[in-house]
């Protein structure tokens, strides 16, 4: 070891003293400089009187607050994931139009549940924000509104719809491009499901569907309404929707009553104004029943000049779609012992049931209205989502991605006002169908439905994977 | 075929007929005169049946010739509207080419619907109390509502005034020779500028007054025109544009094929229509009773 290389005791004793005090600042720096732990305290302060005002400190932070009797402050603990922008949510309806009738209750009832959610803190603390589109555009038209809600307003949720020419055409958009959680509210066409996306991942539809309340109405004419029914006489729309409604009721009534023959096939197209032609026909051919499935404004119409024409004293009328309007089906010119059906809605069965009977009341304070199936399909899918979104985050930690919120959809059931509802596994929702004979009562203006008859989806709605035709074919 | 049939489907014709023809005697005058396709004919129909409905609910319980007159009134209103919307909207493209002006009748209706919708909302409208207040006839084993009988005798005297105007007066006069050569009109000291908002109001009047007799048996709905107006446009040109007989004769053969038709071929109802026109345009390419070259 040569000269240089030894170390006196001298530099020893200084190497070693400035290390122990580069220790010493290096700790007292780094313990000044650590961010400061967060300490959970608890405190409770009883004084007398009404309100007080207590101080909060902590380093670097007070504040002032003034609370009256007892309040609760709870530090919540981080959240994973949760993106920090508004969640918005895409409601499609028809905002212009006749068929705005049936719009104006999908936005009343998305508007006045998204207020209730935002006032409760939102989903996960994120505010929900309604885009609106009016499917009155016609279906090319949304197809591209409805892109560009998905792509560049960066909607993360679609709910609504009411046409079922619409629905059927946006649904493969959505299924192969869009791939956005969608709850059809209404557009009821047994096809959407049985032909347009038979494998549906993305697209589920909240409300009862058109077969359910066509045979609901079959079986109820067989067994209470009208059982030596002969010779049947239909009224309904021009374009899909009529026709499937009749081919299913004309079916499963003959399938279950085979003597019973077809009298008069009658079509008008949405908005006739004069129903004459088609009333002196239905007349003349001397039906025991007759089959529409006109709603909203064009079944005022049509009941409003079959009247007068003494069709509901010749023979027995079955509405299907009543529910479409029914609060505004006045005593005055709808008649009593029309059999009548409401899909899911009608304002009060269930009877004495508390989320129904709240539901109306503030339903009711918002709109003059009483609820209506289309609002109400509308309002189970955001719910779904709600919940699936809650679910997810409560099983995983974190927000959950599009394929775990409908997979959780996809067999999800649920309170809701109008009963426990349940989502097959085909992303067709079932629950009850209502009908009932209309009644004049005076506590109310419009027709009421009594007695009803309330039939189980199991009797109703064709099972998961069977065409509705094959199974009426197969009873 | 048994008389109750008969006159079920002679009513029903005449029925149809007035409820047409209120549309489509204004389109044929207004294409006739001021050479213009008014596509917003069906929002002035909408727009009849609304201002007569918010008439119809300041009285209750008034005598059936208080809301008879209400009728006339709305669509007086309704007329003067129209008064105005001719010498603001539609002179400014009667130079241009005819597509500017469908564009224009076009959005004009759209804004007259927008407008309805703002002021009415979109929930139905409804009126029962006339019509039941008129009762009904039975005719030949055949119940009729009296109002229906009411509805057809109205237009009916409204077209006969109609060619009172139009053939027995000195106005009647000037506006067949407007329509006829409006240079030639122009130049022989015919004051058009005075003469075709009153042709237009008279048009609109006559479509506005078919949308308020609507009210006692239909739904007051934003969609109340759409189908009507629809035929009606196809009648004008199976008539013949601008030629009020051809007007007369199209709806009243529509009246009648779609009465026949709902009762015997009902799953064809519209389309026996369509065929119609379809035959009647290929023999005669202007329609029945056209007399104006193809425009465009």
């Amino acid at each position: 070891m040569n000269e240089k290389e030894k170390i006196n005791r001298r530099d020893y004793l200084k190497y070693t003293g400035a290390a122990i005090g580069g220790l010493v600042v290096g700790g007292a720096l780094g313990y000044l400089l650590k961010p400061k732990e967060i300490i959970e305290k608890t405190a409770t302060v009883t004084l007398p009187g009404v309100e007080r005002t207590v101080t909060v400190t902590a380093p670097g932070i007070a504040s002032t607050v003034t609370v009256p009797q007892t309040v609760t402050v709870t530090t919540e603990k981080p959240k994973k994931g949760i993106p920090s922008t508004p969640l918005k949510i895409g409601l499609t309806a028809f905002l212009s139009g006749a068929a705005a009738l049936e719009g104006k209750h999908v936005e009343a009832a998305a508007e006045l549940l998204i207020e209730e959610i935002n006032a409760a803190g939102g989903i996960l603390g994120r505010k929900v924000e309604l885009l609106k589109v009016d499917e009155a555009i016609g279906a090319d038209a949304l197809i591209k509104a409805v892109r560009k809600l998905v792509t560049e307003d960066k909607v993360e949720f679609l709910v609504g719809l009411i046409s079922s020419g619409n629905g059927t055409a946006l649904a493969p958009v959505i299924e192969k491009e869009l791939q956005v959680p969608t709850v059809y509210g209404t557009a009821t066409t047994r096809k959407l499901f049985e032909e347009v996306i038979p494998k549906p991942k993305f697209v589920f539809r909240a409300s009862n569907y058109d077969p359910m309340e066509c045979i609901a109405a079959a079986k109820i004419v067989f067994k209470y309404f009208h059982p030596e029914v002969k010779k049947i006489a239909g009224i309904n729309p021009d374009y899909a929707f009529g026709r499937d409604e009749w081919e299913v009721f004309s079916k499963a009534l003959m399938k279950l009553k085979p003597d019973v023959e077809i009298v008069y096939e009658g079509w008008a197209p949405l908005g006739t104004t004069d129903f004459t032609p088609h009333i002196s026909a239905i007349l003349a051919r001397k039906p025991d029943l007759v089959f529409t499935s006109f709603f909203a404004g064009d079944l005022i119409t049509l009941v409003k000049q079959a009247g007068p024409m003494g069709l509901f004293k010749a023979t027995k009328v079955v509405a299907s779609v009543g529910g479409s309007a029914y609060s505004d089906f006045k005593k005055e010119f709808f008649p009593e012992g029309v059999l009548m059906g409401t899909r899911q809605c009608f304002f009060n069965y269930p009877p004495k049931f508390p989320p129904m009977e709240d539901y109306v009341k503030k339903y009711y304070a918002r709109t003059k209205r009483y609820p209506i199936y289309t609002g109400m399909g509308t309002w189970h899918g955001i719910m779904a989502f709600k919940t699936a979104i809650e679910l997810g985050y409560e099983l995983l930690g974190e927000w959950p991605d599009v394929d775990t919120i409908v997979k959780l959809m996809e067999h999800m059931s649920m309170i809701t006002p109008v009963g426990y509802r349940f989502i097959r596994p085909d992303h067709q929702t079932v629950g009850y169908q209502i009908y009932g004979i209309t009644k004049h009562v005076p506590e109310y203006d419009f027709v009421v439905l009594d007695p009803m008859y309330i039939y189980p989806p199991e009797e109703i709605a064709p099972p998961v994977g069977v065409k509705t035709l094959d199974w009426i074919a197969s009873w | 075929m048994n008389v109750g049939i008969l006159i079920s489907i002679f009513f029903n014709t005449l029925l149809f007929f007035s409820i047409l023809i209120s549309i489509t005697i204004g389109l044929s005058l207004i294409f006739g005169v001021l050479g213009i396709l008014n596509l917003a004919h069906g929002a002035f129909y909408t727009l009849g049946a609304y201002v007569a409905i918010s008439l119809f609910s300041y009285f209750t319980n008034v005598p059936p010739i208080i809301y008879y007159i209400l009728f006339f009134i709305a669509s007086i209103i309704v007329g003067i509207i129209g008064m105005w919307v001719e010498p603001t909207l539609l002179r400014r493209v009667y130079k241009l080419p005819d597509e500017y002006q469908l564009l224009l009748t076009f959005s004009l209706s759209l804004v007259i619907l927008d407008i309805i919708r703002y002021f009415w909302g979109v929930m139905p409208y409804y009126h029962y109390e006339f019509f039941a207040m008129l009762g009904n006839s039975e005719i030949a084993g055949t119940i009729y509502p009296n109002y229906y009988l009411i509805a057809i005798a109205t237009v009916i005297l409204l077209l006969i005034l109609l060619y009172f105007l139009l053939f027995k007066t000195k106005i009647g006069l000037l506006i067949r020779a407007a329509s006829m050569d409006k240079e030639m009109a122009i130049s022989l000291g015919i004051n058009v500028k005075t003469l075709y908002p009153l042709v237009f109001a008279l048009g609109i009047f006559l479509c506005a007054m078919g949308g308020a007799l609507a009210i006692p048996y239909s739904a007051i709905t934003l969609g109340i025109g759409s189908e009507v107006t629809a035929i009606a446009f196809a009648i004008t040109a199976m008539g013949g544009l601008g030629s009020l007989k051809g007007a007369i004769l199209g709806s009243l053969i529509v009246g009648f094929v779609r009465a026949l038709g709902v009762f015997y071929f009902p799953e064809i109802e519209l389309v026996v229509i369509y065929i119609l026109m379809f035959i009647i345009l290929s023999i005669k390419p202007y329609g029945l009773c056209g007399r104006y070259e193809r425009r465009v």
